[in-house]
C-alpha cells in the first residue's frame, strides 16, 4: 500500500537548483536507503517532505492519518539549554500537558524508550552533558515518542560507532516493523545491510527497488566514484563529493 | 516612619516586580542568547522618550513604540537576514540614542533632566510607572505559565517545534513583543544603560545552581528580589543612585558564588 508520494519534486536556493524533478513512492513498512554525495540534496529532500523547508514546485503526498518522524543529522538546539534528557525525549509527545501525558500513558512510553535506547543512567542530566552518540539516541527517542508511521532519519547514524548503527536499524525493524523508515546515509555499508531500496540523490534522484547496487551502475548513472577506504573498525565504501555528471579524479 | 511615603511605597513595590520581570523574562533572553537584541531595544526606546518629551506625552508611551517596532523590524531581518541582523541591531540602537538627544535637543526651553531614564531611579517612580509594571509581570506571568511546555519545546528546539505542527512564529513575535515590554518596564528601575545588567545578572547567578528551566527562573527571580532590595536599601543609605548599587550588588553576588562554587569543587576535588 502506498504510503507517501514525491512527485516531480523542485527545490532551489537563491539561483542554485538544489532538487530536480524528484519522484519516488513509498509502500508501508519499507526501509529506503537514501545516499548521495554530500551537497547533493539528501537533507533538503527529507526537511521539505517534513514541511520544514519550503519547496517551488511538485507535489508531495503523505497518507491520511500517517504521522511523520524527523531525526536531524545535527542537533538543532542550543544544547546549553537547561532542559533534561527526559524532559528532551518528552517533548516528542503529541499532547504539550502533563495531565495528558499521564493519562495518555505517554510518561510510561517515555520511560520505556530511554531504557531502549540505554539513557537510564544520563536521564535526569542535562542534554548538553551528553556525548554525540547518546545525544542521537536521545533524538530516535524524542522522534518515536510520536509514534511516527513514517521516520525520517538524517545520517542517524553518524555520531555512533559501526557496531552501534548495524544495531540501531535492526532493532528499529524488529520493534517498529510496521513503520516506513527513510535513512539518509553517507554510509553505503549501512545501507546495503538494513534498506529493501535505494533512492540515490544528487540534484536529480534515482529510485533502486532492493539493497544491493553496485558501483559501476551508480557510476553510470551519477557519475559518483566510488571506492572502498577504512574507516573505524572495518573498511566500507563511501560517495565523494562530485559535481553532477563530472567525475572527481582521487 | 519611611515606610509611610507614598515614593517609598510605590519604590518597594516596584522592586517587587521588577524581580519577577527580571527572573522570568531575564532568564528566557539568557537561555535565547538575545541579549544584543534586548541591550538594542533599550538604546533604541531612548529615542521614543526623547519624542515624548519633544510632544509634551508620557515619554514611556512612544518608548513603548519605538521598542515594540524596533522589535519587530529585528524579528523580520532574523528571518530573512540572520548574518546581518546582529549589524543592523547594532545601527538601531546608536540610532536610538541619536534621536532621542535630537528631540530632546528640539524641545524649546531648558533641556529636561534624562538621567533618570540613563541610569534609573526607583524613588522617582511614579504610579504609572508601576501599573506599566505590575502589567507586563501579570502578563508575563500569564503567557508563560499557561502553555509552559510549549514555550519550553519552541525556547529549545525550534524546529522540531514547527515539526510538532506549533505556530512557531506566533510564539516567536509574543517572546519578542515580551522582551521589548520587559525592557520598558525595568527603564525607571535601573536605567537604559543597566536593563541589560538587570536581566542578565540574576539568571547567569541562577545558572550556577540549577540545571533545569523552571528551577531558574524562580531562583533568578530570587536573586533579582535580593539584589534589587539589598541594592536600594544600600543605596538609600549611603545616599548614592540607586540603579548602580542594584548592578553593583547583582554582579558581586554572581562573582562571589561563583568563586565560591570554584573553590567548593576544587575543595572537593582534592579530597
Amino acid at each position: 500500500m502506498k504510503i507517501l508520494e514525491v512527485n516531480g519534486l523542485h527545490v532551489t536556493r537563491g539561483d542554485k537548483k538544489i532538487l530536480e524533478n524528484v519522484s519516488f513512492k513509498l509502500k508501508k513498512g519499507e526501509v529506503l536507503g537514501i545516499i548521495g554525495p554530500n551537497g547533493g540534496g539528501k537533507s533538503t529532500l527529507i526537511k521539505a517532505i517534513a514541511g520544514l523547508l519550503p519547496f517551488d514546485a511538485g507535489i508531495i503526498w503523505i497518507g491520511k492519518g500517517e504521522k511523520l518522524g524527523y531525526v536531524p543529522q545535527f542537533a538543532t538546539f542550543d544544547d546549553s539549554f537547561p532542559i533534561t534528557v527526559r524532559e528532551v525525549i518528552l517533548s516528542g509527545s503529541p499532547y504539550l500537558s502533563r495531565k495528558k501525558r499521564m493519562e495518555m500513558g505517554e510518561i510510561e512510553r517515555a520511560e520505556e524508550l530511554i531504557r531502549r535506547y540505554q539513557l537510564s543512567n544520563v536521564s535526569n542530566h542535562p542534554i548538553g552533558a551528553l556525548s554525540g552518540g547518546q545525544t542521537q539516541r536521545v533524538l530516535i527517542s524524542r522522534a518515536l515518542m510520536g509514534n511516527p508511521t513514517i521516520l525520517m532519519m538524517d545520517e542517524p547514524t553518524a555520531s555512533i560507532d559501526f557496531k552501534t548503527k548495524d544495531q540501531l536499524v535492526q532493532e528499529l525493524r524488529e520493534k517498529e516493523p510496521e513503520m516506513t523508515i527513510m535513512l539518509v546515509s553517507h554510509d553505503l555499508n549501512v545501507v546495503n545491510q538494513t534498506v529493501d531500496s535505494i533512492l540515490c540523490v544528487n540534484r536529480i534522484a534515482d529510485y533502486h527497488p532492493g539493497n544491493r547496487l553496485e558501483a559501476d551502475n551508480l557510476k553510470k548513472v551519477y557519475g559518483c566514484p566510488i571506492e572502498v577506504i577504512l574507516h573505524g573498525e572495518i573498511p566500507h565504501r563511501v560517495l565523494h563529493a562530485h559535481q553532477h555528471g563530472k567525475e572527481t579524479e582521487e | 516612619m519611611i515606610f509611610s511615603y507614598q515614593f517609598v511605597q510605590n519604590a518597594i513595590l516596584a522592586a517587587l516586580f521588577a524581580g519577577i520581570i527580571s527572573g522570568l523574562m531575564g532568564t528566557l533572553i539568557t537561555e535565547k542568547h538575545r541579549i544584543m537584541m534586548t541591550g538594542g531595544i533599550a538604546h533604541a526606546s531612548f529615542g521614543g522618550i526623547g519624542l515624548g518629551y519633544l510632544l509634551g506625552i508620557e515619554p514611556m508611551v512612544p518608548a513603548l513604540g519605538v521598542a515594540a517596532i524596533v522589535v519587530l523590524i529585528m524579528k523580520r531581518l532574523e528571518d530573512r537576514f540572520s548574518q546581518r541582523a546582529d549589524t543592523i541591531m547594532g545601527m538601531l540602537w546608536a540610532l536610538g540614542m541619536a534621536l532621542g538627544m535630537i528631540f530632546v535637543g528640539m524641545r524649546p526651553g531648558y533641556p529636561p533632566d534624562m538621567t533618570s531614564y540613563l541610569f534609573g531611579d526607583i524613588l522617582t517612580i511614579s504610579r504609572r510607572d508601576l501599573m506599566l509594571m505590575i502589567f507586563a509581570s501579570l502578563s508575563f506571568l500569564l503567557i508563560f505559565s499557561i502553555r509552559f511546555e510549549t514555550w519550553k519545546m519552541i525556547l529549545f528546539d525550534e524546529e522540531h517545534a514547527k515539526l510538532m505542527g506549533l505556530p512557531v512564529d506566533r510564539y516567536k513575535t509574543i517572546f519578542y513583543l515580551s522582551i521589548a515590554l520587559a525592557v520598558i518596564a525595568l527603564i525607571k528601575v535601573v536605567g537604559i544603560i543597566l536593563t541589560l545588567a538587570i536581566l542578565t545578572t540574576p539568571p547567569m547567578t541562577a545558572q550556577l545552581f540549577t540545571k533545569r528551566l523552571l528551577p531558574r527562573i524562580l531562583c533568578a527571580t530570587g536573586f533579582a528580589w535580593l539584589t534589587i532590595f539589598s541594592g536600594f536599601a544600600l543605596s538609600f543609605k549611603i545616599e548614592v543612585p540607586s540603579g548602580a548599587m542594584i548592578i553593583f550588588v547583582s554582579v558581586l553576588l554572581f562573582m562571589i558564588l561563583t568563586l565560591a562554587k570554584k573553590m567548593k569543587k576544587s575543595l572537593a576535588k582534592d579530597s
